[in-house]
């Protein structure tokens, strides 16, 4: 098979099982921690699904997880989440398939630059527009009750991983990587690059947008800024850079590592929390660049 | 009967013209060389077949249908398939999973296990089963130039487009590679194409020769015929040696 | 309408092209010369301004003192940290094959880093002091005379260096680097050397601009990003290694900016910026690599 590995959906679908219990179990404040956790495992799926595979290196996911978050405060009194949510996952992956036809033509350090400069644009305009409607900051009554967020962020970590899983071993998934390798080599081959791109791209912008949502209903607020905070997409970089790009396993074992650093950070030192996620950063791009899964797999192959 | 059919080609470059109003045919099953000094026009006219690039003005009938400006991919998916003149392997990948993205995406492209089994097939062929499971970055030239080939070939063309795939390579890997290229043009019934520098590999492989010069075709003849050619001469050896 | 075609509104317009001239012209000689996406350039533009912005709180140093240390100070501090980050990075081989967007991640996680470390140890409140308030009047104009000692030190110091570049050896030296380095290696250059020059000058340029900044307004850890991307915009605009160019497109990009959020509101100020870098990338996708394959 192309590119195998040990770990089967069977095993995922086994841990979601059990990470249902949660909920039944520990109070609030941890799992709010594991709604966060998942939030970030389906936020690092979806990005490695283009970025990963594709090298084509987004810096602006935040733009997709900030128009959920505005698509699901805008209906919130008026469409069921059942519609609202899957709208948001919509919405954003329709702005990346209109986008994505002139962004991705640009090539790599532009590419992030470009994905960078499109988020803020983006927020910026959504400010303007909040501020011309005279809202500055919305608030949610009656959002869902936290259990029900968990399940729900549960679900979609679970789909992310899936969905990571199978396109990793798909055909699509060795087009996407052939065109990370060499991008005009695999055109030559036959490879549809720019149907493969734009695909992967908005693939990678719809979980994002229902987990903008998701959050959006977790703080029962909406704040542009906030919504649209650089910091999430440079998270999203940084976890998937810690645990792996390649696979399934890397951006849940990136996140597992973001968590405890949180966790770690938040009591003692909350203003250190960005500094180190920097030097991580620049460490792991200078030592460990495959990330820790990417690293315990040579390990494996060189005995 | 004509494959490719090249109709008055023509390409310019900022101010530079590359190729000027270059038309020649290529029958089914004909091995063509094209010859030229660096700088002729040879490597565009690859580009441009292969889809890489648009001509300014000509047409590039392919088996009847005019495919100038098509997108790579989908000249390749109608049969064309090119090496590059600096070879480009999937790096990080296997020489197996090189081949078999060949073989998934090109004209034939199949279900997976048959897209393996061919690869399987054409590694053993250009004698990379040895290396198929290491990763195409750790190849010495000879074996990535080889895995050039497998590549193009796992793509079911009908064209082969080969670019300078003897540079760099030691007279015993040249002597290998003639053989090699000889093999697949019989065993997968290809329309081949040549550049190449190294002359007297082009001569035992082409049944008839193009010389480009400065982007104009000067001459197009059998190998015998282009050897005693006082253009060609003049062309590569200056007026007085002629 | 009126207002639009007030001198006071081109005035303000000249002094932001002037800055964004200066800090074009250091990060065309950084990047010019490392030909790395360097979208850390703004924070040396950040740390300028807090350098002079402590100067003046804790010893009284007036800021156009400051300036020339400043300058100094960061151009030393900026050619440390890419001294370190670029070998890091070239140690790898791996890495060296995506040296682009490898180093663009690094850049950015010193953004992060030279940003936050600011914020923690000096809040993320913006700070701002009073210096040269007098208003000076020549005939109809009048002007805050720290907005045109600004200006005057931002042209003068462009001006210089662009004309001492061009008729000195170093600066030829540079130039050459900035069109090609293996170029300039075969004839003999040390490449190396020209190459620290250009860093700590395009650096040093970066913190002089921060300086007069913190002169105009008020200064905060997160104020650099915007520099960095006028800087880029001036230099996609003006082609790299132009550095007259450079200087048109720095007023080009004041004057559009000026005059567009005078038209909008301050609100569009970024929405303006990000728009333009937008565009930019679009429209020249292959950004600054000219005529060499757009390889990843």
């Amino acid at each position: 098979m192309i590119g195998a590995r040990k770990i089967t959906p069977m095993f995922y679908v086994a841990a979601a099982l059990l990470l249902t219990l949660p909920p039944f179990l520990v109070g609030p404040y941890w799992l709010g921690v594991g709604l966060l956790l998942l939030s970030w495992i389906a936020l690092a799926q979806s990005w490695v699904l283009l970025s990963g595979m594709t090298g084509y290196i987004s810096l602006g996911h935040a733009m997709f997880y900030g128009l959920g978050g505005y698509l699901t405060v805008l209906t919130w009194q008026s469409w069921p989440l059942w519609i609202s949510l899957p709208a948001a996952g919509a919405l954003a992956a329709f702005v990346a398939l209109v986008l994505g036809w002139p962004v991705l033509r640009v090539r790599g350090p532009y590419f992030v630059i470009l994905t960078y400069g499109l988020a803020e644009l983006v927020k910026f305009v959504v400010i303007d527009i909040e501020a011309k409607l005279g809202k500055f900051g919305r608030l949610l009554m009656g959002a869902p009750p936290l259990e029900t967020l968990y399940w729900l962020m549960l679900a979609l970590a679970l789909i992310a991983t899936l969905a990571t899983w199978y396109v990793r071993r798909s055909r699509f998934g060795a087009g996407l990587r052939a065109i990370r390798e060499n991008e005009e080599a695999a055109e030559t081959l036959g490879v549809p690059v720019v149907r493969f791109k734009l695909f992967a791209f908005a693939a990678s912008a719809f979980i994002p947008g229902i987990v903008g949502g998701l959050m959006a209903l977790r703080s029962a607020y909406f704040e542009p800024f906030q919504a649209f905070s650089p910091v999430t997409s440079f998270t999203i970089v940084v976890i998937a850079l810690i645990g792996g790009s390649d696979d399934a396993p890397g951006p849940i074992l990136g996140a597992l590592f973001l968590i405890v650093l949180q966790e770690l950070l938040w009591t003692s030192a909350p203003e250190l929390y960005l500094i180190i996620l920097g030097l991580v950063l620049i460490g792991f791009v200078l030592f460990v660049p495959d990330g820790v899964h990417g690293r315990l797999l040579r390990g494996k192959r060189a005995t | 009967m004509t494959l490719l059919a090249l109709n008055g080609i023509g390409k310019r470059f900022g101010g530079l013209k590359a190729l000027d109003d270059v038309s020649f045919d290529v029958a089914s099953g004909e091995i063509v060389g094209i010859m030229g000094a660096n700088g002729a026009g040879k490597t565009t006219l690859f580009s441009l077949i292969a889809g890489h690039q648009k001509p300014g003005s000509g047409t590039i009938r392919f088996d009847g249908t005019d495919i100038a400006g098509q997108r790579p991919d989908a000249i390749n998916r109608r049969g064309i398939a090119r090496t590059f003149q600096i070879v480009r392997p999937f790096r990080t990948m296997s020489v197996r999973e090189n081949v078999t993205i060949g073989a998934l995406f090109g004209a034939g492209a199949d279900d997976t296990q048959t897209a393996e089994r061919d690869a399987e097939r054409i590694l053993g062929e250009l004698a990379l089963a040895a290396d198929a499971d290491r990763p195409a970055g750790s190849l010495t030239l000879a074996g990535q130039k080889r895995l050039e080939m497998a590549r193009a070939l796992a793509t079911r063309p009908r064209l082969l487009l080969l670019d300078e795939v003897m540079a760099g390579l030691t007279p015993t890997e040249v002597a290998a590679a003639i053989e090699t290229i000889r093999a697949i043009h019989r065993n997968y019934n290809l329309t081949i194409l040549v550049i190449e520098h190294v002359m007297h590999a082009l001569m035992q492989l082409a049944v008839r020769i193009v010389v480009l010069h400065h982007g104009l075709k000067i001459a197009e003849g059998t190998p015998a015929e282009i050897a005693v050619s006082p253009i060609v001469q003049e062309a590569y050896l200056g007026k007085d040696a002629a | 309408m009126a207002e639009l075609l007030s001198t006071q509104l081109l005035f303000a317009a000249l002094v932001t092209g002037a800055l964004y001239a200066l800090t074009a012209l250091g990060l065309n000689l950084v990047y010019g010369t490392m030909r790395l996406l360097n979208v850390a350039h703004g924070e040396f533009v950040m740390l300028g301004a807090y350098a002079t912005y402590w100067a003046f709180a804790l010893t009284g140093l007036p800021p156009l003192a400051a300036l020339p240390v400043v300058a100094i100070a960061t151009g030393l501090l900026g050619l440390a940290a890419y001294r370190g980050l670029f070998r890091g990075l070239l140690r790898n081989p791996t890495l060296a094959t995506r040296i682009e967007s490898n180093s663009l991640l690094l850049f950015f996680g010193l953004s992060i880093v030279l940003q936050n470390t600011v914020a923690a140890l000096f809040t993320p409140t913006p700070r701002g002091y009073a210096y040269l308030d007098a208003i000076v009047t020549i005939g109809p104009l009048s002007m805050a005379s720290d907005r045109l000692a600004a200006l005057v030190i931002a042209a003068g110091v462009t001006l210089a260096i662009v004309l001492f570049l061009r008729f000195n050896l170093l600066g030829l030296a540079i130039k050459a680097l900035i069109q090609s380095r293996e170029a300039t290696q075969i004839v003999g250059i040390d490449v190396g050397r020209v190459q620290a020059t250009s860093f700590i000058a395009g650096f040093g340029l970066a913190g002089l601009a921060g300086g007069l900044v913190s002169m105009l307004g008020q200064i905060s850890p997160f104020m650099g990003f915007p520099y960095t991307i006028s800087a880029f915009v001036v230099i996609i605009l003006g082609g790299l290694g132009n550095l007259t160019g450079g200087i048109v497109a720095a007023l080009l990009l004041g004057v559009l900016e000026t005059y567009g959020v005078a038209l909008t509101s301050t609100n569009y100020r970024s929405i303006l910026i990000y728009g333009v870098f937008i565009l930019i990338l679009l429209i020249r996708p292959q950004g600054l690599m000219g005529s060499r394959q757009a390889a990843r």
